[in-house]
């Protein structure tokens, strides 16, 4: 029962405006490219799909109970990118006292609450 | 030269080539797709006992599972989470595996509600079905039958 990887769809009012954020911000490779769906690659099996939430088998709400997290080594070039891209940034890089790690939270163009995450020391294997 | 001052150069070099998404790319090194739950034991139960998703971070308030190498998804409380649970769930967790049929079949017999056995997608040679999780996070299963992408 292999498990290869992950697809997190999110569902969008404006699908090019949110492809823009993916694209040009966050600078991941696109690598499928549909009419109603836009899939990114962030790392290895790990992927965010966007999809135009007027059609989609999902539609756009208002509420959204979903965070994405990515690991970096370097939260402070994030934070550094992220302001001079003009993403609005909802918490700069802090350490967490739960685990030994730095978080930064920020959304992307409809929202979607986004955090780049730094371990410290790692929790568990070596990724 | 200290590797910092060898890093500054490639990333100013990059830069101005216009390959600034190089640099940005190289440092993500996985993901946690995290969603919030009023009942996570529940929730963790489905994820580690029903799913078999490996298990390899367990607070009282947040568990988190692997799927695939770098990817995870994490079940966060409704008291501790940044978010709340919500009836509006606008996110799908796709997964690949290798064999969806194995998959579905699996599901079917521990009585968990799927949409249909394995179908062709309309725009992407994959096969696929979708499940529920206990609050009611969309779930897909899918299996690429030709890699869109890469090897």
């Amino acid at each position: 029962m292999e498990l290869d990887g992950t697809i997190t769809f999110f569902y969008y009012k404006d699908l090019a405006r949110a492809t823009r954020f993916y694209d040009e911000v966050m600078g991941f490779e696109r690598v499928i490219d549909v009419d109603f769906a836009k899939v990114f690659r962030v790392h290895e099996g790990s992927h965010v799909g966007l999809v135009d939430g007027n059609v989609g088998y999902l539609k756009y709400m208002e509420s959204k109970p979903v965070m994405l997290s990515w690991f970096s080594d370097d939260i402070e070039g994030w934070h550094k990118h992220l302001k001079e891209k003009g993403v609005e940034i909802e918490k700069p890089p802090e350490k967490q006292g739960y685990l030994e790690m730095k978080t930064m939270l920020f959304r992307d163009s409809e929202g979607y609450l986004l955090e780049i995450l730094q371990w410290l020391k790692k929790t568990y294997g070596s990724k | 030269m200290a590797q910092e001052d060898i890093w500054e150069q490639v990333v100013q070099l990059l830069s101005l080539h216009g390959h600034e998404k190089l640099i940005v790319m190289k440092d993500i090194e996985g993901m946690i797709t995290f969603t919030y739950y009023n009942d996570l034991d529940k929730a963790a139960e489905f994820y580690g006992g029903t799913l078999g998703f490996e298990e390899v971070m367990n607070r009282d308030w947040v568990k988190i599972f692997k799927v695939g190498k770098d990817s995870h998804i994490g079940l966060v409380n409704a008291d501790k989470g940044y978010l709340k649970p919500q009836a509006e769930k606008p996110v799908m967790l796709s997964v690949f595996v290798e064999d969806v049929d194995a998959w579905y079949k699996m599901l079917e017999e521990k009585g968990v509600k799927t949409n249909h056995p394995p179908q062709k997608g309309a725009d992407i040679d994959m096969r696929g079905f979708l499940t529920w999780d206990p609050e009611g996070y969309v779930i897909e299963f899918l299996t690429f039958d030709t890699k869109p992408y890469g090897e």
